[in-house]
C-alpha cells in the first residue's frame, strides 16, 4: 500500500501553477520593455515543468506506472526574432530607426494567465478534499 | 480470522478495503490534476480489480486451511488493483491527455464513496457501542 499524502503532490502542483503565473505576469508586465540589462529588449519567458516518479508509489512489482509529480525545471527565454517597430526618435532605435520590442502577444498571454491561475485553484479544491477525507477518517476515532 | 471479523461482520472488512482504494484513487487523481498542465504527462487511474469482492466475501463461502500446503482464500495478500493509464482525456499538441473538468468529477465522486465508507464504519462501532450499554 502506498503512503504518499496526495496534499504533496498537489502542493507541488499548486508551486508549479504559481510560477507560471508568476513568468506570465512578467512578460505582461514587460511587453514593452526594449532595454535590458543584459542588452537588447525583453525575451518572452516559459516555464519548464517535467513530471517526476515519487519513489515508493509503485502499488505493486507487477505495477509499470508510478505517481507522479510536477517539477519546474528551469525558467527559458524565447529566443524568437523581437518585433521591429519604426520609431526613429526613440532612445532605442537602431541607425535605420527601428526600435526591437519583446515578441510578447499580450491577449495570448493574458488567456494563459487565466488558465494557470484557474489550474492553481483546481489544485486548491483538490487539498481541501483530501483534507475533508482525512477529518471524515478521524472521525471514526472521536465520535461514533 | 481477524479481529474485526469476530465483533462485526465481514462488511467491516470490506468497508476498511474501501477506504484504502479509494485512498489510493485520490492520490492517482489528485498526480493528475497537479500535472495538468506537464508536459508529456499522461493520466493514471487506480484499478481496483477485485479487490472489494474478495473483502466482502462472506466468511463461508470460503476454504478452511486445515493444512499448511492448503490455498489461502481468506488471505489479503496479492494485491490485484494497481495503476493503469487513463486514456479518456484527449491529448493535448503538448502530449499531456489530462482532462481537467472529468479529473475534477472523479475526484468529487471518489471522495463521496470514501466518506460513505468511513460513516457506515462509524455507524458499526456506533452499534456495538449500543449493544455494550444497553446491557447494564
Amino acid at each position: 500500500m502506498t503512503s504518499i499524502n496526495p496534499i504533496e503532490i498537489l502542493a507541488n502542483g499548486m508551486a508549479a501553477a504559481r510560477m507560471r503565473v508568476n513568468t506570465l505576469a512578467s512578460n505582461i508586465a514587460n511587453a514593452e520593455t526594449t532595454r535590458t540589462p543584459d542588452g537588447g529588449p525583453y525575451k518572452r519567458r516559459d516555464v519548464v515543468q517535467v513530471a517526476k516518479p515519487i519513489p515508493g508509489s509503485f502499488s505493486s512489482a507487477l505495477d509499470r506506472l508510478s505517481m507522479q509529480k510536477p517539477v519546474v525545471t528551469g525558467v527559458v527565454e524565447d529566443q524568437a526574432a523581437p518585433r521591429m517597430v519604426h520609431s526613429p526618435g526613440h532612445p532605442d532605435a537602431d541607425k535605420n530607426g527601428f526600435v526591437a520590442y519583446p515578441n510578447i502577444n499580450v491577449v495570448q498571454t493574458m488567456t494563459d494567465l487565466l488558465s494557470a491561475s484557474r489550474l492553481y485553484q483546481a489544485n486548491v479544491t483538490a487539498v481541501e478534499t483530501a483534507r475533508n477525507l482525512q477529518s471524515e477518517a478521524s472521525k471514526i476515532l472521536t465520535q461514533a | 480470522m481477524r479481529l474485526l471479523d469476530t465483533l462485526f461482520d465481514r462488511s467491516m472488512t470490506g468497508l476498511s478495503r474501501t477506504m484504502d482504494l479509494t485512498w489510493k484513487r485520490n492520490q492517482a487523481l489528485s498526480a493528475n490534476i497537479a500535472n495538468a498542465e506537464t508536459p508529456q504527462y499522461r493520466a493514471i487511474d487506480v484499478s481496483f480489480g477485485n479487490e472489494l469482492e474478495k473483502a466482502f466475501e462472506a466468511q463461508n463461502g470460503s476454504l478452511a486451511q486445515t493444512d499448511a500446503g492448503h490455498i489461502d482464500t481468506q488471505s489479503t495478500q496479492g494485491d490485484s488493483s494497481k495503476l493503469v493509464p487513463d486514456l479518456s482525456g484527449a491529448t493535448k499538441p503538448d502530449g499531456n491527455n489530462v482532462d481537467i473538468d472529468l479529473q475534477m468529477g472523479r475526484l468529487a465522486q471518489n471522495s463521496g464513496d470514501y466518506a460513505n465508507a468511513a460513516r457506515l464504519i462509524r455507524r458499526q462501532i456506533g452499534l456495538l457501542r449500543t449493544a455494550i450499554r444497553e446491557t447494564r
